[in-house]
């Protein structure tokens, strides 16, 4: 019942996760990041348009006409049973964990849960960490002002 | 290198920087794959430097690197040495945080309610019993109405919820008001 997403900031990652009726925030600065660590773990993750299937199956064939009622159920048997096979192949297959390394231990991305999602990820945050990391003054010096609420973007 | 495997806490082998296959951890076994940045050789050749006032294993200050880390800040998320911490209440602060004051620390809250899903919820579960639903549609004006203003998802969030569950409440609450009013009227008639 949780969700979380991920979100890109100016100069840092913003981790959202909580439930239905609040949420917690945790920001990760690019310039902290000293690596993206991904574990292959089985999670079985059913997002909420999947629990959908079920109820769009049965409308859809109750939605026939008597004759071809059977050909339906044999239709929605076949797409419920590739549906519960590609979730299966997902969880056990593509399954991953995957967790920003810092200087003080390592925060798990709870958005991310497939290995495509997290080559994603580190295509999109790749080059923001590596432009801020390469461009960085020596950390001797005072911090840079904050920027004025920074714009987010979804990755 | 300071990078721990994630399951066992234990230190990765250097190995894991050479590329991002993935390779089993040599205590726990999982497979997992690194993607290193710079911050991680950074750290690592100013830690081999003449910094003996830090331990290998230790993070630095946001603002000393040669300090310490003791604390992160409770609104940003920096580490902080025990010089730049600032002890407030239950939270510690940086600098930046205590000078910019309440005004920053909205903008770097650390969570929300979302009053306008809680209203939602409050407007919907209840009528799925139809007869809680006496209770749960004022609540859900209520709520509806009290927090109108209150800032959603930090989040790109759309503004239906607080429309929908006003609507839902008023509607549940117009229906038993309604129903009483007709059973009311019927008594009279039938007396």
């Amino acid at each position: 019942m949780g969700r979380a997403s991920v979100w890109a900031g100016v100069d840092h990652i913003l981790l959202v996760e909580g439930s239905r009726v609040s949420e917690t925030y945790k920001r990760v600065y690019f310039r902290d990041v000293q690596a993206l660590m991904t574990m292959r773990r089985n999670r079985f993750v059913v997002t909420a348009p999947w629990l959908l299937a079920p109820p769009v199956l049965l409308i859809a064939v109750f939605s026939l006409p008597e004759e071809w009622r059977a050909t339906g159920w044999l239709l929605a048997a076949l797409a419920g049973a590739g549906i519960l096979v590609y979730l299966y192949i997902a969880a056990f297959f593509y399954g991953c964990n995957l967790y920003i390394a810092t200087a003080v231990g390592n925060i798990k991305v709870a958005a991310v849960y497939r290995t495509w999602q997290a080559r994603r990820f580190q295509a999109k945050v790749t080059p923001l960490v590596m432009a801020l990391q390469q461009t960085a003054p020596p950390l001797e010096q005072p911090a840079p002002p904050l920027p004025q609420a920074p714009p987010v973007e979804y990755l | 290198m300071a990078l721990a495997c994630p399951e066992c806490g234990f230190e990765l082998k250097p190995y894991f920087l050479e590329s991002p296959d993935y390779r089993p951890c040599h205590v726990c076994g999982h497979e997992t794959s690194v993607l290193p940045y710079p911050a991680c050789f950074v750290a690592e050749q100013r830690i081999t430097q003449a910094d003996l006032r830090r331990e290998e294993e230790d993070a630095s200050c946001y603002y000393h690197e040669s300090k310490k880390a003791a604390h992160s800040c409770s609104q940003c998320g920096k580490f902080l040495c025990a010089l730049c911490s600032a002890q407030i209440g239950e939270d510690v602060l940086c600098p930046a945080c205590v000078v910019s004051g309440e005004k920053k620390s909205q903008r770097l809250e650390r969570g929300r309610t979302l009053y306008d899903s809680l209203a939602l919820m409050v407007a919907v579960l209840p009528a799925l019993t139809v007869s809680f639903s006496i209770f749960g549609g004022p609540v859900a004006v209520y709520m509806a109405l009290r927090y109108w203003k209150r800032p959603t998802s930090i989040v790109r969030r759309y503004q239906w919820r607080k429309w929908l569950a006003l609507g839902l409440g008023l509607a549940e609450t117009g229906g038993w008001i309604w129903f009483f009013t007709y059973l009311a009227l019927q008594r009279r008639v039938q007396s």
